[in-house]
C-alpha cells in the first residue's frame, strides 16, 4: 500500500465522515436534549434520499435544490412523531423506546418498499459526474459537494444551538429538564422542535448522498450503525463529538477498507461498534450528556 | 446456633396463614382446574388439525407453531430475564448452518446435528454475553451489541466458502425419518408441535422455580437481586444459553422444513424480529405471551401477504405498526389487557369518581 | 473482633472526596446508627460496605475477612444484606415473590422459599398483602417489604438505610418496633437515619459522619451534646425532632 494510497482512502473517509457526522449529529442531539434513542434513525435518512429522488424523477429539480423541501418534509415528519409517538415514551424504560423506534423503522421501511418496490434507484447528475484532482489525489465531486454540504448545515445547527434564543432553550433543556421548565422554557416544544431537527439532520444527509449513493429501502441501515458508533464514540449528546467522531469513524472505515478484502469490508461497522460499546461506552470525549 | 438463624423459631408458627395465603392463590382451586381444562382442549385440537385442515391452512399451521417456539425460545432470556437481544438470529443461524454441514459434510444425522448445533449456540451465547456483561453492556446497550454480533456473523458466512457463501447450502433429498425428511408435511408439523410444547412446559416449569425467580428478579431491579444474593451475571449467562440453545433448534427446523439454508436466512434481522415481536405483543414474561402473540400476528401477516402481494416483507409494515401500538398502549403485551381493566375498575370507574366529586362539593 | 471493621476507607469521585479515611466498627448483637448532615457520605459508605462501590484506600473486614473486591452477592453470601434509600421493589412480582427471592438464598425448594418467605413477612406485618403486586404497596409497606427480603435471607448482619424517611409518625413507631425485634431475634443492625426520634430510641451507639469523615462516636447521648456534632447540624433542624 503506498502513501498515495493511503492518503486517498483518507481523503475519501473524511468525504464520507462528514456526511456521518450530520447524521450523527442530528441522532446526538435526540439523545441529549430527550434521553431518547431513535433507532428509526436511518429510515428517517431513507425518506430525505426518497423525497430528493422524487422530486429529482418527477420535477428535474436537483438533489441540492431540493432540499429546503426535504429539510422541512423531514422536519414535520420528526415532529409528529415526537407528538404522537415519541412523547409518551420518554420517561417509559429505554427497551421500550428501541423497540417503538424498531416498530417505526419496520414501518417506514417496508411503507417504501411497497410503495417503491426494492429496486435500486440512482440520481445521475451528468453536470456533476466526475472528480476534482488536488495532486496525485483525486476528489469525487458529489461526495466533495456532499461533504460540504453536511459541513455547512452541521456549522449552522451549531450556531443556531450556540447563538439563537431556541438554541439557548434546547441547550437549557438538555441540561436541566426540571430547571428549564422553571424557568418557563417550553419543555414540549422543546422536544418537538429538537426530535424534528434531527430528523431533518438525517433526512438532509440522505438528499445529500443520493447522486452518488444508491437509493432503496434498507438503505438507512448502514447510516443508522454508523451513526451510533459515532455517537457513543464521541459521547452521547455531545455535538462536537459527533462531528468530531464522524470523521474518525469515516476515515478508519475507508482505511479499513483498504486493508481487508472482499465484502469482509461490509465487517468493519458493526467490529467498530462493538469496540466502541467494549471500551468506551461513555466516549472518547467523556460522559457529555451536553448538547453542544 | 448462629444468631441469624434465631429469627426462624419466632416465626414459625404460621400454619393458618399459611393456609390462608395458599388458598388465595388458589393451588387447588377452580382456577386452576378450568385451565387445565383449556389447555386440553387446546391441545387435543392441536393435534388432531392435520385431520381437520387443509395443506394451505396446514402450512399456516407450522407457521404459527414455528413462531411461536422462537418467540418462546426468545422469552426466556428476554422476556423473564429482562435481556433484550435484538440478534436472536445469531443462535439460530448457527444451529441451521451446524445441521446442514453435518449433514451434507458427513452425513450425519440432523436429529444428531441439532443437538450440537444447540450446544455450539449456546456456548456462543455465553461467550457473546460474558463478553457484554463483562464490558458492563445493559439495557439498549446490550440490545444494540446483540444486533451488531448478528451482522457480524452474516457477514463472515457471506464469506465464508465452506458454508456456501451466498449461495448457501441446499439439503440434498433422501427422504428418510432419520434424515429428518418426512413426506407428509403433517410430520413437520407434529415435530414443531412437539417442540413448541416441550419449550413452553420449559418456561412454565422454571418460572416457578428458583433460577426462573432470579431471572425475573434481576430483570425487575439488578441492583436489588444482587443484594440480595443472587449472582446475576450467572443467571444471565445462564438465561443465555438456554434461550440460544432451544432458537438453535429452531434453525434446525427451519433448514429441514426449507431445505435450504443461507446467511441472510440464517441471521438476518427478519429472524431476530420474528424472534422477539410474538413475545412482545403477546407479553414478555408470560408462559403463553409468545404463543398469543404467533397467534396474533400469524394470521396478520399472511393476510396482509395475500391481500397486498407485492415484494417480500410488506407483511413487515404492518408488523411494525402492531409494534408500535403494542408498545405506546399496552406495554406489557395483551396479555395485561386483564389485569389493566382490574386496575382501572379497582380505582374506580366514571361511577365512582362522581360519587368522590359529590364527596368533595 | 467486631462484626463489621472499617478501617480507614476513602473513595473519591472526580472532584469529590465522598469518604475520607473513616474508620468505625460494630459489634455483633448491638444496633448502630450512622448520622450526619445530607451529603455527608452515609450511603456511599454504605454501597462500600455492600460491595457496590469499591474503596480508594483502606480496608473493610466482615466476621474477621476482607470483603474489598467482592460482589454484592457474595457479601450477601456471608450474611450482609441492606435496604436502599430509594425502595427498589421487584414491581411486577408479588409481594411473596418479592420475600422469595430473598428465601431462596437459603433454600432451594419453591415451597419452602414460600414457607421461609410468609415467615419473614408475617414478622414484618405484612402477610396480608402476600398476594399483591410490589408496586401497589404504599411507602411504608416497600419499606417494609425491602426489610422482610433482607431477613428472608437469614443475615447476620442488616444494613437499613434511612426506613424511616418519609414515615408518619405512627409509622415510625412501628418501624422502631421493627427494628427492636429484628435486633431481639439475634440480627446486628447497622442503620443510617436521619430522623433523631428513632435513632434516640434504638441506637446502643451512633457514629457521626460529615463531609465524608467521622467526626464522632459514641452514645447517644453523648452525642447529642457532642459540640463537633452540633456544630455540623447547625442549621439543620433534625437535631431538635
Amino acid at each position: 500500500m503506498s502513501i498515495v494510497q493511503f492518503g486517498q482512502a483518507v481523503l475519501d473517509g473524511l468525504l464520507v465522515g462528514g456526511v456521518y457526522a450530520l447524521v450523527a449529529a442530528g441522532l446526538t442531539m435526540i439523545f441529549g436534549v430527550m434521553r431518547f434513542i431513535n433507532f428509526a434513525h436511518g429510515a428517517l435518512l431513507m425518506v430525505g434520499m426518497y423525497t430528493a429522488y422524487w422530486a429529482w424523477t418527477l420535477a428535474g429539480i436537483s438533489p441540492y435544490l431540493s432540499l429546503p423541501l426535504t429539510c422541512a418534509v423531514l422536519f414535520v415528519l420528526g415532529a409528529l412523531i415526537e407528538r404522537a409517538l415519541v412523547h409518551p415514551l420518554l420517561d417509559a424504560p429505554e427497551h421500550n423506546q428501541l423497540l417503538l423506534t424498531l416498530g417505526l423503522m419496520l414501518l417506514l421501511e417496508n411503507l417504501a418498499l411497497f410503495l417503491f418496490s426494492p429496486d435500486f434507484r440512482t440520481v445521475r447528475i451528468e453536470s456533476l459526474e466526475g472528480a476534482l484532482a488536488v495532486g496525485p489525489f483525486l476528489l469525487n465531486r458529489p461526495r466533495l459537494i456532499a461533504f460540504v454540504g453536511a459541513i455547512l448545515v452541521s456549522t449552522a445547527l451549531y450556531l443556531l444551538l450556540q447563538r439563537t434564543e431556541v438554541g439557548r432553550r434546547i441547550r437549557a433543556t438538555a441540561q436541566d429538564r426540571d430547571g428549564a421548565q422553571l424557568v418557563g422554557i417550553n419543555v414540549k416544544r422543546i422536544y418537538v422542535i429538537t426530535f424534528g431537527i434531527g430528523a431533518a439532520c438525517a433526512g438532509i444527509a440522505g438528499a445529500l448522498i443520493t447522486p452518488y449513493f444508491y437509493t432503496a429501502p434498507h438503505v438507512g441501515h448502514v447510516f443508522l450503525l454508523m451513526a451510533f458508533v459515532v455517537v457513543v464514540l464521541g459521547g452521547l449528546g455531545n455535538f462536537l463529538g459527533a462531528l468530531v467522531g464522524g470523521l474518525m469513524v469515516g476515515v478508519a472505515e475507508s482505511v479499513g477498507a483498504l486493508l481487508l478484502p472482499g465484502s469482509l469490508k461490509g465487517l468493519i461497522p458493526f467490529a467498530l461498534f462493538v469496540l466502541v460499546l467494549f471500551y468506551r461506552p461513555t466516549g472518547l470525549f467523556g460522559g457529555g450528556s451536553h448538547v453542544a | 446456633m448462629p444468631p441469624w438463624l434465631a429469627v426462624q423459631p419466632e416465626l414459625a408458627h404460621v400454619g393458618a396463614a399459611d393456609a390462608q395465603a395458599g388458598a388465595a392463590r388458589g393451588a387447588v382451586g377452580t382456577g386452576a382446574i378450568a385451565r387445565w381444562v383449556t389447555v386440553g382442549a387446546v391441545l387435543l385440537v392441536a393435534a388432531l388439525l392435520p385431520q381437520l385442515v387443509d395443506h394451505y391452512f396446514l402450512r399456516t399451521a407450522i407457521l404459527l407453531v414455528y413462531s411461536a417456539y422462537l418467540a418462546q425460545c426468545w422469552n426466556i432470556v428476554g422476556g423473564y430475564a429482562g435481556q433484550f437481544s435484538f440478534g436472536h438470529a445469531t443462535f439460530f443461524g448457527i444451529g441451521a448452518y451446524t445441521t446442514a454441514i453435518l449433514f451434507i459434510r458427513w452425513g450425519i444425522s440432523p436429529w444428531i446435528g441439532m443437538w450440537a448445533g444447540a450446544l455450539l449456540a449456546a456456548a456462543t451465547g455465553v461467550f457473546l454475553g460474558s463478553l457484554s456483561f463483562r464490558y458492563g453492556l445493559k439495557g439498549p446497550y446490550f440490545s444494540l451489541a446483540t444486533l451488531a454480533f448478528a451482522e457480524i456473523f452474516r457477514i463472515l458466512a457471506l464469506n465464508w466458502d465452506a458454508v456456501g457463501g451466498p449461495r448457501g447450502m441446499l439439503l440434498p433429498l433422501r427422504e428418510s425419518f432419520w434424515n429428518y425428511q418426512f413426506p407428509e408435511e403433517s410430520t413437520y408439523y407434529y415435530v414443531i408441535l412437539v417442540m413448541l410444547i416441550a419449550v413452553t412446559a420449559l418456561v412454565a416449569w422454571l418460572a416457578h422455580t428458583r433460577w426462573g425467580m432470579y431471572f425475573q428478579a434481576l430483570r425487575e431491579d439488578e441492583d436489588a437481586a444482587e443484594a440480595l444474593g443472587v449472582d446475576t451475571t450467572r443467571h444471565k449467562l445462564l438465561a443465555m444459553a438456554l434461550s440460544s440453545a432451544a432458537i438453535a433448534l429452531g434453525g434446525t427446523f427451519y433448514l429441514q422444513h426449507m431445505f435450504y439454508i443461507d446467511p441472510d436466512l440464517a441471521f438476518g434481522i427478519d429472524v431476530s424480529v420474528n424472534a422477539l415481536l410474538p413475545a412482545i405483543v403477546g407479553g414478555p414474561g408470560t408462559v403463553w405471551g409468545p404463543l398469543v402473540g404467533a397467534l396474533v400476528l400469524t394470521p396478520l401477516g399472511e393476510f396482509t401477504r395475500s391481500a397486498l402481494g407485492g415484494y417480500g416483507g410488506v407483511h413487515l409494515m404492518l408488523y411494525g405498526a402492531v409494534l408500535i401500538t403494542v408498545i405506546l398502549l399496552l406495554p406489557g403485551g395483551l396479555l395485561s389487557l386483564p389485569e389493566r381493566w382490574r386496575e382501572r375498575s379497582r380505582r374506580g370507574g366514571p361511577a365512582a369518581r362522581r360519587e368522590g366529586e359529590r364527596g368533595a362539593a | 473482633m467486631a462484626l463489621l471493621e472499617v478501617e480507614r476507607v476513602s473513595k473519591r469521585f472526580g472532584g469529590l472526596q465522598a469518604v475520607n479515611g473513616a474508620s468505625f466498627t460494630v459489634e455483633e448483637g448491638s444496633v448502630v446508627s450512622l448520622i450526619g448532615p445530607n451529603g455527608a457520605g452515609k450511603t456511599t459508605l454504605f454501597n462500600l460496605v455492600s460491595g457496590f462501590l469499591r474503596p480508594d484506600a483502606g480496608d473493610i473486614r466482615f466476621q474477621g475477612r476482607s470483603i474489598v473486591g467482592l460482589r454484592p452477592h457474595s457479601i450477601c453470601e456471608m450474611g450482609l444484606v441492606r435496604t436502599f434509600q430509594l425502595v427498589k421493589p421487584f414491581r411486577h412480582l408479588s409481594v411473596l415473590e418479592n420475600v422469595m427471592v430473598g428465601a431462596y438464598h437459603r433454600v432451594r425448594n419453591p415451597a419452602a422459599a414460600a414457607d421461609r418467605a410468609r415467615a419473614a413477612l408475617a414478622f414484618v406485618g405484612l402477610l396480608e398483602r402476600a398476594g399483591m403486586r410490589a408496586a401497589d404497596l404504599t411507602t411504608s409497606e416497600q419499606r417494609r417489604l425491602e426489610v422482610a427480603r433482607c431477613l428472608a435471607t437469614g443475615p447476620r448482619l442488616l444494613l437499613l438505610d434511612e426506613v424511616m424517611a418519609g414515615l408518619n409518625p405512627t409509622e415510625v413507631d412501628g418501624m422502631i418496633g421493627l427494628v427492636r425485634r429484628i435486633a431481639a431475634a439475634g440480627v446486628t443492625v447497622l442503620l443510617i437515619e436521619h430522623v433523631m426520634r428513632a435513632v434516640m430510641a434504638i441506637s446502643e451507639r451512633v457514629v457521626v459522619l460529615h463531609h465524608g469523615e467521622i467526626i464522632a462516636q459514641g452514645l447517644p447521648q453523648e452525642i447529642v451534646r457532642h459540640p463537633k456534632v452540633v456544630e455540623a447540624y447547625l442549621g439543620e433542624e433534625a437535631m431538635l425532632a
